[in-house]
């Protein structure tokens, strides 16, 4: 607690930091799928967009463009062809920006209450838009109305999509399975293993299932195949002698298929489901870690170090506190899954 | 089409003195149509609600509807509303767009003005219609307020323009100074208590309007928010959870979200309604704790003490010394209402019983040092067995003279058997030299019978003899408080010198004598 506010150690991994970070805490970062071009929406109603560039292990961050929001924005995506980001908050409506030299953005997206979590669906050609109050949209850019509004049993916390697999996780700690070939229906509707708020969810790349985060310093790995439940289980992480944080982020690499997941304790750690280890345990920054993202070959991981209202309002100070994006150049030792030996030895 | 729309819009938003001429230019028409649009709407709520002096106020509780369902539906519903009120000039698809512009500056102007209503406490002195018009001014500033700090120039103007009417001066001042106090937030959280007050209203209205299904449906997603009270994280003061399934090892949850008061929100959520409230933090704290304190005096005591617990919680650093003082946080909690307050009780009064298996644990090891000993005496009886067991076998064989021994003090003194003719005495003086159960008999006296074992050999000797009877074994623990029998066989006399055994002659008639007669001992009583 008394690190808040202090100038305590922000970086002690010893990445690189993202030039004029916003004023205010960000709440998600988002790389194109296309080239480097790192997207963070923050509660100072702005989206920003930088251009990472690389030249041997020294990394450059030039910001580029940037737009704004009536309210705090909380969620941001990318089109499938890296020209147009969406962006969501808490105006309750969903923005698409074309990245264009003199692109204005456009509301493609309205709900009634603030939008949480949004994701392109470049088979469908949809955008999806979950929101907090209690509906599922999907969104044809081309028009005004969704074309499907889904009912969800409780206000949406977070959204992953993996096509055709995409999982809702709502804040009744329901997690609801759909088969986007055919959206209208549930496919399965799953209560979280984890006896905690779901905070933060994330599809395997292979499809079979999702992990899990909780507020309890826990995830939970559940694949969807009923033949494969024995392989589910749960792990504990972000945890600091007796006290735990929330897991506020979950990433896949999209290469070696492992994870990296972000807490409020102000870490980030490496893991692979397979073989049930962690790979690599990074440094605890003083602050939390609200949100991460790999870019679109996992040779760079974002995160965000700032306050992430874990503990509520009067435990942060917006006229000392500090907002930081860190770049981490992952070791392929960190992200490459190695297969425990025991293992081996007892197949 | 309507995309079309929603570009212009947006187009027209942008261009903000664009949009501030037509607001001018809108005015006029303003003051006509919104009555217009009122007249469905407005009239059986302001007819049920109050008198006719607050009727005009009614008004904007009517044209809020259009702004509260700011989505697709609710904006198409105010077409039809416009297409009522049957003029003959509005039919043109021109005249119709600048009429939706009207509809949505109108919404966006009575929002602000509701919430000037509620901050001024003298709103009842100021009846009179150039108030109404003034209050269109102020709200049209407030959405220059939220939409960007470069606006912030633009909404002096209206000021400016207010002040300019000279009546509303002390209004001016009031507003004025509450934009300058609070963030450019503070201007966004304007609108929102607008639409708050009148969304009360409207469930009434969601009630006339019944007959449209798609319409009601988003009225009661709109009437469930705005039936929530205030709920921000100010409510109650931030305090790590303890873990409900570790309450031993006292884990704590590090998340707000965890505490029972606020597990249905997530961390977004409070943040979004501390942002709505002007709350961004530590800053506002203490601004901010005083209208807390004064309208719940009950939370005015908790203040003061959630400093002690954050300073406990800070002594829980210390791993020796934190569980104590977890314990007294937890006592200090106890007045609170929190639900976790049990909880870590539990932990403290589980942890004793633990304390209590360390001290058994410790009774345990008496117990062991005390078997010790049990088991040495039972060593030692088993030790103490042996002597007793040292007894000679009975053999049943003619020509046997079986001396039965008293008991143990026998074979610790000095025998004397007296035969017939014969004197003779029996020392046993080597008994605890053997106590396997051999035993040593010493014949030592001039002319003793000479005595001897079976298969033993004896020789002559003038003072004593001396015998060996390694065959006399007793089982161990057999002969324990039984008399000892000393028996002696097949008495025979050889010659030292030459080693060979007298078959005739006076000394074997001596032996002869001896065994043929009968025996008589004193003190002690033989068999044959």
């Amino acid at each position: 607690m008394s690190t808040f506010g202090a100038a305590a150690n922000t970086n002690p991994n010893k990445s690189y930091e993202v030039a004029q970070p916003p004023s205010d805490s960000i709440s998600s970062l988002c790389f194109s799928p296309k080239a480097n071009f790192l997207v963070a929406t923050s509660w100072d109603n702005q989206v920003r967009c930088w251009e990472i560039t690389r030249n041997g292990t020294v990394v450059n961050s030039t910001p580029k463009a940037s737009i704004s929001h009536e309210q705090p924005v909380l969620c941001s995506a990318w089109k499938d062809d890296g020209t147009t980001v969406f962006s969501g908050g808490c105006d309750k409506q969903v923005k698409m920006w074309p990245l264009t030299s003199g692109g204005q953005p456009m509301t493609v997206a309205m709900h009634d209450a603030p939008v949480k979590d949004i994701a392109w669906i470049p088979e469908m050609n949809l955008l999806a838009s979950g929101s907090w109050d209690k509906t599922l949209k999907y969104w044809d850019t081309r028009q005004s109305n969704p074309v499907h509004t889904q009912q969800l049993p409780d206000r949406c916390y977070a959204i992953t999509v993996k096509h055709p697999l995409m999982v809702v996780g709502t804040a009744d700690r329901n997690l609801i399975v759909f088969n986007l070939q055919s959206p209208q229906t549930e496919y399965k509707r799953i209560v979280s293993p984890l006896k905690y708020q779901t905070r933060s969810v994330a599809a395997f790349p292979d499809q079979q299932g999702f992990l899990v985060g909780s507020i309890e310093g826990r995830v939970g790995v559940h694949h969807l195949d009923d033949a494969q439940q024995n392989k589910n289980f749960t792990f504990k992480c972000h945890r600091e002698n007796n006290e735990i944080y929330s897991v506020n982020s979950l990433n896949f690499h999209p290469v070696h298929h492992t994870f990296a997941t972000a807490g409020s304790d102000g870490a980030f750690n490496f893991w692979d489901k397979d073989s049930k280890q962690r790979l690599k345990a990074m440094q605890r920054c003083s602050q939390p870690i609200p949100c991460s993202t790999f870019n679109n070959d996992g040779s760079i991981f974002a995160y965000a170090v700032c306050y992430d209202w874990s503990k509520g309002a009067e435990n942060h100070n917006p006229a000392t506190a500090k907002n930081y994006i860190y770049l981490h150049l992952p070791q392929e030792s960190e992200v490459k899954g190695k297969p425990r030996a025991g293992a081996t030895g007892r197949k | 089409m309507k995309a079309e729309d929603d570009v212009y819009l947006v187009l027209v938003f942008g261009q903000s003195s664009s949009g501030f001429g037509q607001n001018n230019s809108s005015i006029n028409p303003f003051a006509l149509k919104p009555f217009g649009i009122t007249t469905p709407f407005g009239s059986p709520i302001g007819f049920g609600g109050s008198s006719t002096g607050v009727a005009q106020p009614s008004s904007p509780f009517a044209s809020n509807t259009a702004f509260g369902f700011s989505s697709s539906p609710a904006f198409s519903s105010s077409v039809p509303s416009f297409w009522s009120s049957s003029t003959p000039d509005l039919g043109s698809s021109s005249s119709s767009f600048s009429g939706k512009i009207i509809s949505f500056w109108s919404a966006a102007s009575f929002g602000g003005s509701e919430s000037a209503s509620t901050q001024t406490v003298s709103f009842g002195a100021t009846q009179p219609s150039q108030l109404a018009f003034g209050s269109s001014i102020f709200g049209f500033s407030a959405p220059f307020g939220a939409s960007s700090q470069p606006a912030f120039g633009a909404s002096s103007t209206p000021i400016s323009s207010t002040s300019a009417f000279g009546t509303s001066t002390p209004f001016l001042f009031s507003f004025g100074s509450t934009q300058i106090g609070q963030s450019p937030a503070f201007g966004s959280s304007s609108p929102f208590g607008g639409i708050t007050s009148p969304l009360g209203g409207q469930s009434s209205a969601f009630g006339f309007q019944t007959p449209r299904s798609g319409f009601g449906n988003t009225g009661t997603g709109q009437s469930g928010f705005g039936g929530k009270q205030r709920s921000d994280s100010r409510v109650a003061s931030y305090m790590a959870t303890t873990e409900a399934d570790s309450c031993t090892s006292g884990s704590k949850l590090e998340s707000i979200s965890a505490m029972p008061i606020y597990k249905d929100k997530s961390h977004e959520q409070l943040r979004w309604e501390d942002y709505q409230l002007g709350d961004k933090g530590f800053s506002l704290y203490q601004s901010a704790a005083n209208p807390f304190s004064t309208t719940t005096p009950n939370s005015n005591l908790f203040v003061p003490k959630s400093s002690p617990l954050s300073s406990g919680f800070g002594t829980s650093a210390a791993p020796a010394f934190s569980l104590p003082a977890f314990g007294s946080s937890t006592s200090a909690a106890e007045p609170s209402i929190f639900g976790s307050t049990p909880c870590p009780f539990g932990a403290n009064s589980s942890s004793t019983p633990s304390f209590g298996q360390s001290l058994s644990l410790f009774n345990t090891a008496p117990a062991q040092a005390t078997s010790s000993p049990f088991g040495r005496n039972i060593f030692g009886n088993t030790q103490s067995s042996p002597l007793f067991s040292s007894a000679a076998p009975t053999r049943l064989q003619p020509h046997r003279l079986v001396l039965l021994l008293d008991s143990l003090p026998a074979l610790l003194g000095r025998l004397h058997l007296l035969l017939v003719n014969q004197a003779c005495s029996i020392h046993l003086p080597g008994l605890f030299k053997h106590p396997m159960g051999a035993m040593k008999i010493i014949l030592h006296k001039r002319q003793t019978v000479v005595t001897a074992g079976e298969d033993a050999i004896v020789p002559e000797h003038k003072s004593g003899v001396e015998a060996l009877m390694p065959k006399l074994r007793q089982s161990v623990g057999q002969g324990l408080n039984k008399p000892a029998e000393v028996t002696l066989l097949n008495l025979r006399r050889f010659s030292k010198r030459i080693g060979h055994q007298y078959m005739e002659g006076p000394k074997i008639e001596k032996y002869k004598r001896v065994e043929d007669q009968g025996q008589t001992l004193q003190h002690l009583q033989a068999g044959r």
